[in-house]
């Protein structure tokens, strides 16, 4: 199945994420058409494109919240289309979201601790009758939840109102706990938006310390600065299609994405990270 | 002054009773975030279940509860439970996929519909109501279970799947993206909850020996809902202020002038919509500032993110 | 096949105030995506306050447009006192809110007038016309159906044509768009509000005078079997609104008809309940697509 994927430029490794042929339609809207894309373990794949070109789309079909049209999606070489989303974050997917999504009502900590929830779920009796043996499991999950605290340089807050904290630091808490859900393959939506240069450095050494892990990363970002330097390969979007594809370098200097970012949405590149001066020459 | 202790046996067993059911109603209104305007009716399907129990299964074994008080409360309680909690799953599987407005409406519909059965079953009373049921209880024994109730659920929210209720009443899409499945989530606390009501429900009538199909009224179910609210829904032990204050203030009001006595819904249901519109946490924020344990901690959250 | 025709016949003028009611329900929800507890009771204070307004000595063509203009205005201030500050990310306190007012009215009404019936100044028309030789129409039944599609046409054609009307359409298919093109939120929210307060109003005051009385929990019963109704048509969709009040008004009727009258009520939340679960955009209603 793997060995015949033309497409797996990593050999013989098997990617994490392969996508082909992928298209979803709204009504009689295309959303998404022809979509491709590979993301191999320890890859630092950039999804990038001007609003409404499909990209959260994309994250969507992956997470199994959209079910395609037509087209695939593998997951470890199993193919997940029509899958839920609960499942396929069972399979070892963690997502982040453009709009942050923590849990209001908890704690930084429970934040963090609800990651290991799903996985914890037969020992509840246990917990209930405070049994030796989950109260074990329970330390190690609280261990865990105290290094990523700290990891993410987040343990002064632990107690506090996850929606409290600072935007910058409400976004590590989400990576954190997409993280603790111990995935093999890491989806970020908009990661840097709303961060300050040293919060977003902050950030990029974070994702690429993820990605020496082992882990496969795709990242959406509008912040073209950011994504240069972060990714190793970069799919460029625009309304559906893929019009680029490749390392930034050849990103950068291809016709069609300058068009794109600076023919359709030279207004609405002023309301979002603006491609840096160094980017795109 | 014994008097006066005698008289207060009454409205403090009754206070027990709805501890319970209020508890009930917080773990699924408060902890899963599901707005179940129904919940009377599984303290009467409970309390009908478990007076059935007594009355019939019972003596059909050739057992006389009178003679065997505990161990007969206890089958009536779990079958009180276990009828309720059947109930609260046959509702909960269709109902829970409706987004909040709906899911309100539709567990009020199921209520009714509950009214509506208990009342053409002519063999536990019919209208008139199920009378005669033996009075398995004592205040020691309601006691008990008030406290092992609110230890349950106490550790309930501090375990996995408590974390996991709570995670799908915050955001269910990120709780789905942790691998969590928000259905058995929400299913779980439905019927953990209608199955704790139906516990209400074998003693109630167990101590009050009988109970009508008007126990699984509308009314009913605001003031459990009421009692809820005015402690702060989304705080455990809020729901015991709520019990207290709804079962002792219309005493305290028999004192007062009758037109006052009636007007007690009046009252309550102004310091409901002041409490929604000001600060959801209810009663319980007050008592936050000396309180501490019990406002901010896991468990008992208050959801911070606000309009 | 007469009686059934006859039941039929029956059944719509009670569908008619169901109808009435329901639009209100469909409205708030088309806009706000909230089901506002408290509407039946708006339906209660209006039947209350024409009331009091005819025992006043007003004439009904003067006491119907000042009810509902009262009970309009009050609608509007409770949305703006007691719903706009709850608009946000939690959706149970606007519910729980409208639960609790609508305790409080129907508890209010009751310690002001009493708890029991209060009987009606005004009646309709007693008169019965016949159809041939077996179906019988009174004439309040035609004169509450008539008002009834007469104030659907109008609301209809208000929604259609009118500046503001466009403007809750607007709102209801896209809260976002609409605010982009310059629809302005607050106040359509709050036009929809008084529209479907009025609306209300008239069916309160018809029921009151079909009936002859009327009593502070009148709203209790009527309310979920409108909010039946209203999901049934398909909410948010104003044609839905009367569908499904007269649907459920003829079934009611039949049933009482047909000697089945204990389950009269049963029968409304079988149908909510069916339709949630089988078909939750209603008989003319669009299916919605959520956006992640």
């Amino acid at each position: 199945m793997n060995s015949e994927n033309p497409a797996n430029a990593a050999g013989s490794t098997q990617a994490l994420l392969s996508i082909e042929a992928l298209t979803v339609r709204f009504g009689g809207l295309v959303a998404l058409s022809n979509f491709r894309l590979e993301v191999p373990a320890g890859g630092l794949i950039g999804l990038i494109g001007p609003n409404g070109a499909g990209k959260t789309t994309v994250f969507n079909l992956v997470t199994g919240v959209y079910k395609p049209t037509s087209g695939s999606v593998r997951l470890l070489g199993r193919n997940v289309e029509g899958k839920s989303v609960h499942a396929i974050a069972r399979l070892g997917v963690g997502r982040t979201f453009q709009n942050i999504r923590l849990f209001s009502g908890l704690s930084v900590r429970d934040n963090l601790l609800a990651a290991s929830s799903y996985r914890m779920r037969s020992e509840t009796i246990g917990s209930l009758l405070r049994l030796p043996s989950v109260r074990a499991s329970e330390q190690r999950q609280a261990r865990k939840v105290q290094e990523m605290l700290s990891f993410l340089e987040l343990e002064k807050h632990a107690n506090d109102d996850a929606t409290s904290l600072p935007y910058g630091k409400q976004r590590k808490l989400e990576i954190g706990r997409a993280l603790l859900t111990e995935p093999q393959l890491l989806l970020l939506d908009e990661p840097a938006a709303g961060m300050n240069p040293t919060e977003k450095e902050s950030l990029r050494r974070l994702v690429a310390q993820i990605a020496a892990r082992g882990l496969g990363v795709l990242v959406i970002e509008h912040d073209m600065r950011f994504v240069m330097n972060l990714c190793e390969r970069i799919t460029v979007l625009d309304h559906g299609e893929i019009i680029c594809e490749g390392p930034p370098a050849k990103v950068q200097s291809d016709k069609g994405v300058i068009e794109a970012y600076l023919g359709v949405d030279a207004d609405a590149a002023t309301t979002q990270a603006a491609p840096q001066p160094g980017a795109g020459s | 002054m014994m008097d006066f202790l005698g008289y207060l046996s009454l409205p403090v067993t009754l206070l027990a009773i709805f501890c319970i059911q209020a508890m009930s109603l917080q773990l699924i209104l408060g902890g899963a975030g599901l707005l179940s305007l129904g919940h009377a009716a599984y303290l009467a399907v409970g309390g009908y279940a478990a007076g059935a129990v007594t009355v019939f299964g019972l003596p059909a074994l050739g057992i006389d509860p009178t003679q065997y008080p505990l161990t007969s409360l206890f089958i009536a309680m779990v079958g009180g439970m276990v009828a309720a909690g059947v109930t609260g799953f046959l509702v909960a599987l269709p109902c829970l996929r409706l987004q909040g407005d709906y899911l309100a409406m539709a567990t009020l519909g199921f209520g009714e519909i509950v009214v509506t059965v208990l009342k053409n079953v002519e063999v536990l009373g019919g209208t008139r109501g199920f009378k005669d049921i033996p009075r398995l209880v004592n205040p020691g024994v309601l006691w008990i279970s008030v406290a092992l109730v609110g230890a349950f659920l106490y550790r309930l929210y501090r375990s996995p799947l408590g974390l996991a209720i709570l995670a799908t009443r915050d955001d269910e899409i990120a709780a789905r993206s942790l691998g969590i499945s928000t259905s058995n989530a929400k299913v779980s606390a439905f019927v953990i909850g209608t199955a704790l009501a139906g516990l209400a429900g074998a003693f109630h009538v167990h101590t009050l020996q009988f109970i009508s199909p008007d126990a699984a009224d509308f009314t009913r179910s605001v003031e459990v809902l009421l009692a809820v609210v005015l402690g702060g829904m989304f705080s455990l032990p809020g729901s015991i202020f709520g019990a207290i204050i709804l079962v002792f203030v219309p005493e305290l009001l028999r004192f007062a002038p009758a037109w006052v006595a009636e007007k007690r819904m009046l009252f309550f249901s102004l310091v409901v919509i002041i409490i929604m519109v000001r600060n959801p946490a209810g009663l319980t924020a007050f008592v936050n500032s000396f309180l501490l344990r019990f406002g901010r901690k896991r468990g008992t959250p208050t959801p911070s993110g606000g309009p | 096949m007469m009686d059934f025709l006859q039941y039929l016949l029956d059944g719509l003028a009670l569908g008619s105030v169901y109808a009435l009611i329901a639009v209100g329900y469909s409205m708030v929800f088309g806009v706000l995506q909230l089901v506002n507890f408290a509407h039946s009771e708006l339906y209660m204070l209006g039947a209350y306050l024409v009331m009091l307004l005819l025992l006043q000595g007003a004439p009904l063509w003067a006491a119907l447009p000042l009810a509902c203009g009262g009970v309009g205005l009050f609608a509007v201030l409770m949305e703006r006192f007691a719903y706009r500050p709850l608009r946000g990310a939690n959706r149970l306190a606007p519910l729980i809110t409208s639960v609790g007012i609508s305790i409080f009215l129907q508890n209010f009404v009751q310690a002001v007038f009493s708890p029991n019936p209060q009987s009606y100044p005004v009646h309709l028309p007693e008169g019965i016309i016949e159809i041939g030789e077996d179906l019988l129409l009174r004439q309040r039944d035609i004169i509450v159906f008539a008002l009834t599609i007469l104030l659907t046409l109008g609301l209809e054609a208000f929604v259609r044509y009118t500046k503001p009307g466009k403007g809750i359409r607007a709102v209801a298919i896209h809260p976002q768009a609409a605010r982009i093109v310059g629809v302005p939120f607050n106040r359509t929210v709050s036009l929809t509000f008084f529209i479907g307060a009025a609306m209300a109003v008239v069916a309160g005051a018809l029921q009151g005078m079909a009936v002859n009385q009327i009593m502070p929990f009148m709203g209790v019963s009527s309310g979920l079997k409108s909010f039946a109704a209203a999901v049934l048509g398909g909410i948010g969709v104003l044609p839905g609104a009367l569908l499904g009040g007269l649907v459920l008004g003829i079934v009611e009727s039949l049933l009482v008809g047909y000697d089945l009258s204990t389950f009269k009520d049963g029968a409304a939340f079988l149908i909510l309940i069916l339709v949630l679960l089988a078909r939750p955009q209603g008989l003319l209603g669009r299916k919605v697509l959520v956006k992640v």
